[in-house]
């Protein structure tokens, strides 16, 4: 299948008082239409600075040093700056952990509607756009749509805020959708009906979506697609079933043995020792050495990435063919002295 | 990549002795030495802070210095303008101007110092009380603020003055306690948001009795708006001392700037140099005072 | 937890919390919550954001004054006692909270923040103190060296293990853990909580573990508590509540929870509830789970149920189970 959007060895970096930080280090991956992607990863783990970088809307103090953002064959990076306004909210549209400060409080939820129409579709005539909000408040299961329209953002819940922050960013059938952190602030039964609602919306309108979240278990039942990240860099990628059932990165592992299971008794969590790297200091070793209870001498270096199955890639130097050999050698060692 | 080749010696395990995945990276830094950085980084706060130290040596050591004494009359030297022998010329008495300037840094400096540091003291605590406390307490308290924030401090001064008779000792008093508003406004609204925060539950938790817990935590926490409106309260008050001077109501006794401008403002047309002197001092003072607190506050509070 | 010897440290009866907003609304925070708490249990209480678990911490710990009910504690109501009578208990009784970021005082090293927990106990000598606040932060799995450093210093688990051992300075009893993990990464939540547990046997300690993560809490918990606006609405052992929910609301908010297991998240038939949360200040009449309920009935919208033993152990609030 054509690719919808490729990301290619992007590197975003932000100046700090303290020295540059390299937020998102040299990450690739690639989307098909359709696609729900999901990127894991802990704060400061370059997951949001990923996906703001695609749509080019970093901080001041942050620069995209380089890579390639292919969206349906054009590079991103290249366009300019106004080029990207008709991009942004048209072909990709993004929705974020804390809709209050995405809606304006001073204006109804109608007219904020009617803006987005307004702006990248001039022809629409009004009642067309009317009809069109109205479909989409239905669509994303808000009942009695039209009376919405006259209310204001803080007369309306959080979830009924990020329904309406979803139907703003499909109004315009984008071909992507960025979900960053949308459930976060949610209570969870709310954040059941947010994510049933995108996975849903995406299967019936064939968006591609990438889900930005810390919680593993929104991203088990939602994504076909996970990316792992840690300390700026990917880790691991695999396909979602791949990912739980046969995770290889050690800081996967330790993350899925480190959460609570509400569907397993007697068990015990295995907490991961120490907390994410400073980002501050270039690191030369594995990101993940100073916690990593496997670590090696060679872990010294930082590794490339290891195909370990289709699709399936882990940032590890125990997927070194050479190092696969060895750990056969010294099975088949103690085999033969037992 | 694909050429690489490891090694068993590349496999050996490292152990967790060699791996510190607590350690702290970051370099050992305080508030007050990151604050003193950013102050120092602060030109015009530098230059304030100079012109300041300039002025307290002034004060301290140029009386003693100069070989005239503030209230030295010489009748035959009346009225002169700047000369080597009076740098600054001399006024209707031939009182040197220069050692009366001097002179008057001492007074001028301590009247805002002291004022401040009155209007400082009753300004923290009532503040304190308002935003820690809050309800009914703060209401009220706030109420009796606002009434006599609705009068002119002027008005106040003069008033107090009048009713206390002049004395050094009144005026610090009187501007100390008229010029706290501000203060007390600033300290409550930190306050306000400081209380909420959990060190000062797990302090109740703990019970730590009230006004230790008030010193500890919020009058710490809240030093930074405290501290720059102590440096804004000091020329505020040099400048209510020279206008007290200038209306007539200070004490003639003493020849503060205030005084002196007054003085010099009867011979503007003859001999300006008796008010562009001293006037030049309160000036210079006050803005070097603005640019301190400027710097303070951009140093303290590195949000703002 | 042995079943023959359970000794109730704390008992909670009819405790009420109400806040005053003006203009004559009230938000009932906590409304008519009973309780016992075992000595050495771990009491997990979940529930959403604004049912009033946070409060009914704050309002055991004496942060709050309650508006009724009582909080008997060393056979005494500790519940209207004013700042002085207060004292001798508490020392029994400390808390950990949610933010690791102000939770610490930013102007106090680790040692002085570690040494203001022990001041609610008058006879530990001051010239110990600054021995027994390294001595703590050897327990928490920190070292000596990191006394003099100031809490900004240090990651969010760092943080939190220094208001872990802010909590045992004075050899409290009794701990109220406040949401202690939801502000840390899903890394690191492991580290606290198994160090809660490891301290809890070592020290035969009773919490009070807060939190909306229920999976985390039915992980630490040996019985849990679920609240809905206010109320307890559901109390069982961690195991009965997940294998037994009897309240909807339980049902609801255990159906919801996502697992980090793909086949168990795809197979699982969720029965989405409808609708929001009302507002605590306008808690619905009857039951307060009736708007969103899918087996309300009139009764239920009329009269509120109270909560029962339905099985040794095992008490719910809903008219439904109790007919």
């Amino acid at each position: 299948m054509e690719q919808l959007l490729e990301v290619k060895n992007l590197v975003t970096t932000f100046k700090t008082k303290h020295g540059t930080v390299k937020a998102v280090n040299d990450v690739s991956f690639s989307l098909v239409p359709g696609e729900i992607c999901a990127i894991v990863g802990e704060s400061g783990s370059g997951k949001s600075v990923t996906s703001m970088s695609i749509l080019r809307l970093i901080a001041q103090n942050g620069t995209i040093a380089g890579g390639e953002i292919l969206f349906e064959g054009e590079d991103l990076l290249k366009k300019t700056e106004k080029q990207m306004r008709a991009i942004r909210g048209k072909d990709i549209s993004m929705i974020f952990q804390d809709p209050m400060s995405c809606l304006n409080p001073v204006f109804t939820i109608g007219y904020q509607l009617e803006e987005v129409l307004k702006l990248h579709n001039k022809s629409m005539k009004k009642a067309e756009r009317r009809a069109r909000i109205v479909e989409m408040l239905r669509l994303v299961g808000m009942s009695n749509a039209e009376e919405r329209l006259k209310q204001y953002p803080h007369e309306l819940s959080g979830g009924m805020r990020q329904r309406i922050m979803i139907a703003m960013s499909l109004l315009l059938n984008p071909k992507l959708l960025i979900a960053d952190e949308p459930t976060t602030a949610l209570d969870v039964t709310i954040q059941a009906q947010i994510m049933d609602l995108i996975t849903d919306l995406s299967k019936r309108l064939n968006t591609a979506v990438i889900l930005i979240t810390h919680d593993l278990g929104v991203v088990a039942g939602a994504a076909q697609k996970v990316i792992v990240m840690y300390a700026g860099e990917i880790v691991e990628s695999a396909p979602v079933r791949e990912l739980y059932y046969h995770p290889k990165h050690p800081y996967t592992l330790g993350l899925l043995k480190a959460l609570p299971r509400l569907d397993m008794e007697q068990y015990s969590l295995q907490p991961m020792p120490g907390s994410t790297p400073d980002l501050l200091l270039e690191h030369e070793e594995c990101p993940f050495f100073e916690r990593c209870e496997q670590a090696m001498e060679c872990c010294r270096k930082k590794p490339p990435f290891f195909q370990i199955a289709e699709n399936h890639i882990a940032r590890c130097w125990r997927y070194h063919p050479d190092f696969l050999a060895y750990q056969n050698q010294t099975e088949q060692e103690e085999n033969s002295h037992a | 990549m694909e050429a690489l080749h490891l090694t068993a010696k590349d496999f050996q395990p490292v152990p967790a002795s060699e791996r510190n995945a607590d350690k702290i990276n970051r370099p050992l830094s305080t508030f007050l030495k990151d604050a003193v950085g950013r102050f120092c980084k602060n030109k015009l706060g530098v230059i304030g802070m100079i012109i300041i130290a300039v002025m307290v040596l002034l004060a301290v050591f140029g009386p003693m210095v100069s070989p005239y004494d503030y209230d030295y009359q010489n009748l035959a030297e009346m009225n002169q303008g700047p000369s080597l022998a009076h740098p600054m010329g001399t006024d209707a008495f031939g009182r040197d101007l220069m050692v009366r300037i001097f002179h008057g840094a001492r007074i001028s400096l301590i009247v805002g110092l002291i004022s401040a540091a009155v209007s400082f003291l009753i300004g923290v605590t009532y503040g304190m009380i308002c935003g820690y406390f809050g309800g009914w307490v703060d209401t009220v308290m706030m109420r009796i603020l606002e009434i006599i924030d609705s009068v002119p401090q002027t008005l106040y001064v003069i008033l107090l003055m009048v009713v206390f008779g002049r004395s050094m000792t009144n005026v610090y008093l009187v501007i100390g306690l008229t010029g706290w508003l501000g203060t007390a406004r600033t300290v409550r609204g930190e306050v306000l948001s400081l209380r909420s925060r959990e060190y000062i539950l797990a302090a109740k938790v703990s019970n730590v009795p009230t006004p230790r817990l008030m010193i500890r935590h919020l009058v710490t926490n809240a030093i930074a708006p405290i501290l720059v409106s102590l440096t804004l309260a000091v020329p505020s008050a040099i400048f209510m001392e020279a206008y007290l001077q200038f209306l007539g109501l200070g004490v003639v006794s003493q020849p503060s700037w205030g005084a002196l401008a007054s003085d010099g403002l009867n011979f503007i047309r003859t001999i300006p140099h008796l008010l562009l002197f001293p006037s030049f001092f309160i000036c210079i003072t006050i803005l070097a005072f603005n640019f301190v607190g400027d710097a303070l506050r951009d140093a303290l509070d590195p949000k703002m | 937890m042995h079943e023959q010897e359970k000794e109730i440290l704390l008992s909670v009866r009819g405790l009420k919390k109400y806040f005053s907003l003006g203009h004559k609304k009230v938000l009932k925070a906590v409304d008519d919550v009973s309780i016992d708490i075992y000595k050495g249990e771990t009491l997990g209480l979940v529930g959403e954001s604004g049912c009033g678990k946070t409060t009914f911490g704050r309002t055991l710990m004496r942060l709050y004054e309650p508006t009724d009910g009582q909080i008997l504690f060393r056979d005494t109501d500790i519940a209207h006692l004013n700042r002085k009578q207060l004292a001798p208990f508490r020392k029994d009784m400390h808390m950990i909270f949610q933010d690791p970021y102000s939770s610490l005082d930013p102007k106090m090293t680790v040692s002085e923040i570690i040494m203001e927990g022990m001041e609610s106990d008058p006879t530990l000598p001051k010239k110990d103190r600054a021995a027994r606040s390294l001595e703590l932060l050897e327990i928490v799995g920190l070292n000596s060296d990191h006394a003099n450093r100031f809490p900004h210093e240090f990651s969010g688990s760092q943080r939190q293990r220094i208001g872990i051992a802010r909590s045992l300075a004075a050899n409290p009893k009794f701990i109220v853990c406040d949401e202690p993990i939801s502000a840390l990464d899903v890394s690191i939540q492991a580290q606290v909580v198994n160090l809660l547990k490891e301290l809890q046997e070592r020290m035969g300690l009773t919490y009070l573990f807060i939190a909306h993560d229920l999976s985390m809490v039915q992980y630490i918990s040996d019985r849990v508590g679920v609240m809905y606006l206010g109320r307890l609405v559901e109390l069982a052992t961690s195991d009965e509540l997940y294998h037994r929910p009897l309240h909807p609301y339980t049902q609801a908010l255990m159906a919801a929870i996502p697992i980090p297991d793909p086949d168990v998240e795809t197979a699982k038939s969720r029965i989405p509830l409808e609708g929001e949360i009302p507002s605590p200040v306008n808690i619905p009449k009857g039951c307060a789970f009736c708007t969103r309920c899918p087996y309300a009935t009139d009764q239920c919208r009329q009269e509120r149920p109270s909560l029962q033993e339905v099985e040794p152990g095992h008490f719910a609030a809903c008219h439904l189970i109790h007919q």
